[in-house]
């Protein structure tokens, strides 16, 4: 019974990552291990699994838009995938109390990077690297006319993204709040091609550590499989009833949620 | 914000969502075995959730090995369905790479062959660990 509840849980938090912008991981890990009390590190590569199998789901979508920068996305998967790579490693060597605290920082960190007004800054020179590589490219706003944009403070992003990288394969989410800071924050990109570019790369940073768990076998189908059909599920459903949702109130609320799981999940860190 | 003519989705972006299309597709095979398995294995060991609560690390390879010696054909297929899955965006990489390769986009071509090697090689340090 407990895994039919579980599989109808992984539709609602698809649906509900959908309809806000986020992963599933977010959500997921929290509810494995706060509701379901999974063992954590079985929850982790859980999540890991139904961020690879949504983000590929999606992955066509973003590009049919012409937002996603792929340049860009290859470039800076060295970054997340490197960092994943450590994540990865380092997971073994900290206690799963542990991993319930910065799940829990992160949390809160994202609850309020939710409340932040995101800005435009665009920038009118490129970074030498950006030169280099081509990085820059356009993009078509509402109207249908391209904006031209371009890239600053490479390695500064390329940075941000192994943190990015390593926070996903520690905590199984698939980071794309610290990818979106990095590229609208610090490279200046373009909103909507920064949210475009980090979805794309989601999938391929969570495949690292989701493939390395997998072999070691922390992925258990008999969780990993409702979740991620799940979160497929839900995913789609939310994708298609975004549209008719007032997605602010939403966010309001789902904020001051986060902010609740935030302190259970620090407050089980410490107890242990 | 200069307004310029429609423009048509280069090559390489055209073939990327080609690409992307594979997978999506890629992403209902996996999905549709794991839900297969999935509830054969309900099926056939009733709930297991609450064993979970505590880590014992065991590797797939010696899971595997069981599921084979058992013929819990219901298990092998869910890790298919896993293992599909996760080398999904791996093969994405590989493909893009050889994409910059015939636009002799030789630097690009150069970085998504590292990410390849980096993923394949973090698969495997699942192993022996």
């Amino acid at each position: 019974m407990l895994e039919i509840l579980l599989l109808v849980t992984a539709i609602g938090a698809g649906f509900l990552g959908a309809l806000l912008g986020l992963g599933g991981g977010i959500i997921i890990v929290p509810v494995l291990t706060l509701l379901y009390h999974v063992n954590i590190r079985y929850a982790i590569a859980a999540s890991l699994i139904s961020i690879v199998a949504t983000s590929s789901g999606a992955a066509a979508s973003y590009l049919k838009d012409s937002l996603t920068n792929l340049r860009l996305a290859v470039f800076l998967e060295i970054g997340t995938v490197s960092g994943a790579i450590l994540g990865f490693l380092l997971a073994s060597y900290i206690k799963s109390q542990f991993l319930f605290l910065l799940f829990g920082v992160f949390l809160f960190f994202s609850a309020v990077m939710m409340l932040r007004k995101r800005e435009e800054h665009l920038s009118g020179q490129n970074h030498p690297w950006a030169e280099a590589l081509k990085l820059d490219g356009s993009y078509p706003d509402s109207k249908n006319h391209w904006i031209n944009y371009k890239v600053q403070n490479v390695p500064l992003g390329l940075f941000a993204m192994f943190g990015a990288g390593v926070l996903s394969a520690l905590l199984g989410i698939g980071s794309g709040i610290f990818k979106v800071l990095a590229m609208d924050g610090a490279m200046k990109l373009p909103i909507k091609v920064s949210s475009a570019t980090s979805n794309f790369m989601i999938g391929v940073t969570a495949s690292a550590s989701a493939g390395a768990y997998l072999l070691r076998g922390d992925v258990q189908p008999q969780i990993a499989a409702p979740v991620a059909v799940g979160i497929i599920i839900g995913s789609f459903l939310g994708a298609k009833a975004m549209v008719r949702m007032p997605a602010r109130r939403i966010r309001q609320v789902f904020v001051i949620v986060l902010s609740i799981v935030s302190i259970q999940m620090i407050v089980k860190g410490l107890r242990g | 914000m200069n307004p310029i003519e429609e423009r048509p989705m280069t090559d390489l972006h055209r073939l990327e969502l080609r690409i992307s299309q594979l997978l999506r597709m890629g992403v209902m095979v996996a999905g549709g075995l794991l839900l297969v398995g999935w509830l054969w294995m309900l099926f056939n060991n009733g709930d297991v959730l609450a064993t979970f609560q505590e880590y014992r690390p065991q590797a797939l390879t010696q899971t595997l090995e069981w599921a084979f010696i058992t013929r819990d054909r219901a298990l092998i297929l869910s890790f298919v369905g896993l293992l599909i899955l996760v080398t999904l965006p791996v093969v994405r990489v590989l493909l893009t790479g050889i994409l910059f390769l015939k636009q002799k986009e030789y630097r690009l071509a150069t970085m998504a062959f590292l990410v390849f090697v980096a993923l394949v090689s973090s698969f495997f340090l699942g192993i022996d660990l």
